[in-house]
């Protein structure tokens, strides 16, 4: 009676693992947030402040911050933090903060290389075909690739792109 | 005319593929678009692909700046009195990356005015709004232009609406129609097809004209002409700093003076008179000296000449002879058989009878009153009663001395 008991106990167990191993996931929340600094005065000292942009003047710089936390109680793998550099906006050459593998895109989000590598091709005034090397102005999107994001890991990322 | 918002979703218009492509120049962004700008987060949870998703958005300003007054042609007419008006025109062109409205005033300039008192200048409208955007992207046509929208569908997209004239890179087109999106994007249609279609970040900007009219002043010396210039200037009621002054416009107004000279010479005897004498036709003419006896023809030459460079109208000379001492010859036979001939400066006479027969001469013989309308050109039916400036026109009749 007693071992028909134990097996009855450990097959409960076993139904009740199953779907508790099924629930445990990582649960990554994100915000994205945009500032822009400011220099205001301070006890008679100016001080260069940073405050959420609403509203901006083309010529000013816009900071972009992509915020991460994974709420769940697993890693998350083969994590991809992608955003559109903004129309009319150009990338600020090394404004990105470093995390995991940084890339660049010129073709709207196609492919992503390094900026060494981000070419095309042009035409000279001569007909002659060119290689160039893409300028930060002509980046298109901007890309992290991280490994993992552990259970209860925040993190951000960051860049800043100059409004035309 | 409205002031609203214009939302970009950055991220689905990429996927759509309306951005710029890689080597094009990065636009500049019309006042009032709201840029919204997606991230996105993807990750393997180990049973898949999932994504997380965040957005934020920011409006593009309006920013200032001075406009392009370009001056139209300046302007010349005949002065007519103090309140002779002129029409100036300036045109105005935005510069500004959106809708702004502009005080408009005009000045003349204080140190141009010549041979007039106060002149008046006096623009038609105090401002003006014009209408400005951006080209959102390469894929605009010659005759379509793809701005982004203004976030009300109302057929206006940033302030440029159908029949504005718009300035395009280096062409001015008409407005056909504006195709006014809430959000994304707007097309703008035009009257006729651009030389070129533009790039992304191409200023759209409105033109308009303005209208300054003038009035003369009072003529300081009839028979010289006024000449004052003037300006208008632009200013941005947004920020009062971007003001735009044109370059100057000059008016002109021609003045014209008539003087009227009498001479005459002795047909019959061929006396000599005092100096100085005139020419007409090999025959010379005195104002003195000329002396006759009873039965001699004179031969009168009036001689009416306006000096300034405007015409003088509704001219006519009224010469009243001394009927109790000479008779008017109403056929000579140098005169065609006429009384009078007429030469409008030409050395092509004409000639006209006394009669009141609706030629330009009539003599009225009860009061010896010979009248001559004058006419600035023969060739033309009609007398006008104009003299042109720098003109000179000669009228020449004979009488004879009465025997008693």
């Amino acid at each position: 009676m007693n071992r028909m008991k134990s097996r009855v106990a450990l097959l409960l167990a076993l139904i009740l693992l199953v779907p508790l191993a099924a629930w445990a996931a990582p649960n990554i929340k994100l915000t994205l947030a945009v500032e822009k600094e400011v220099t205001v005065e301070e006890n008679g000292q100016q001080v260069v402040k940073r405050i959420e942009a609403t509203e901006v003047t083309p010529g000013e710089t816009l900071i972009y911050t992509i915020k991460f936390d994974n709420q769940g109680d697993e890693k998350a793998t083969n994590v991809a933090i992608v955003d559109p550099i903004p129309t009319g906006a150009g990338y600020v050459a090394g404004s990105a903060t470093a995390a995991g593998e940084l890339t660049f895109s010129i073709d709207n989000g196609q492919s992503y290389k390094r900026p060494s590598l981000l070419t095309y091709e042009v035409t000279n005034t001569i007909g002659v075909k060119e290689q160039k090397i893409a300028t930060p102005e002509e980046y298109t999107h901007i890309r992290w690739l991280i490994p993992e994001i552990a259970a209860g890991e925040k993190g951000a990322v960051s860049f800043r792109v100059l409004m035309k | 005319m409205k002031n609203s918002s214009i939302r970009f979703i950055v991220g689905l218009l990429l996927v759509i593929g309306l951005v710029a492509v890689a080597g094009n120049a990065l636009a500049n962004v019309a006042a009032n678009t709201a840029i919204i700008n997606q991230a996105t987060l993807s990750y393997d949870d180990g049973d898949g692909l999932k994504e997380a998703i965040a957005y934020v958005e920011v409006t593009v300003l309006l920013v200032p700046n001075a406009p392009i007054v370009d001056p139209g042609p300046d302007q010349e007419t005949y002065y007519n009195g103090p309140n002779t008006e002129l029409t100036n025109s300036f045109y105005v062109t935005a510069t500004a990356n959106g809708p702004d409205y502009y005080d408009v005033t005009t000045q003349i300039i204080a140190s141009s005015i010549d041979n007039t008192t106060n002149p008046t200048a006096t623009v038609d409208v105090a401002s003006i709004y014009l209408g400005a955007t951006l080209t959102f992207d390469d894929s605009s046509t010659t005759t379509s232009i793809v701005v982004p929208a203004d976030g009300v569908a109302d057929d206006e997209v940033n302030g440029i609406e159908e029949g504005d004239i718009v300035v395009i890179g280096n062409e001015t087109i008409e407005v056909a129609s504006v195709d006014d999106n809430a959000s994304g994007t707007s097309t703008i249609y035009l009257v006729t097809a651009l030389d070129t279609a533009p790039d992304a970040g191409v200023l759209v900007a409105e033109k308009q004209t303005v209208t300054v009219t003038v009035t003369a002043g009072t003529i300081a010396t009839i028979g010289t002409d006024i000449t004052f210039e003037k300006t208008l200037t632009v200013t941005s009621q947004e920020d009062g700093d971007e003001s735009t002054t044109s370059d100057p416009v000059q008016d002109t107004y021609l003045s014209g003076k008539a003087t009227l000279g009498k001479y005459v010479r002795n047909v019959t005897s061929g006396v000599v008179g005092d100096a100085p004498q005139t020419t007409y036709d090999g025959e010379e003419f005195y104002q003195s000296g000329v002396t006759a006896e009873p039965g001699d023809i004179l031969e009168y030459m009036l001689v009416a000449r306006n000096s300034g460079s405007g015409p003088v109208d509704t001219a006519e000379v009224n010469d009243v002879l001394p009927i109790d001492f000479v008779s008017l010859l109403t056929s000579v036979a140098d005169y065609a058989n006429n009384a009078v001939l007429y030469d409008d400066g030409t050395n092509t006479p004409v000639t006209y009878t006394a009669a009141a027969n609706g030629d330009a001469a009539t003599y009225v013989s009860a009061t010896g009153t010979l009248t001559v309308v004058i006419d600035s050109d023969t060739t033309v039916a009609g007398a006008d009663g104009i003299i042109d400036g720098d003109q000179t026109v000669f009228i020449l009749y004979r009488v004879q001395l009465n025997n008693d």
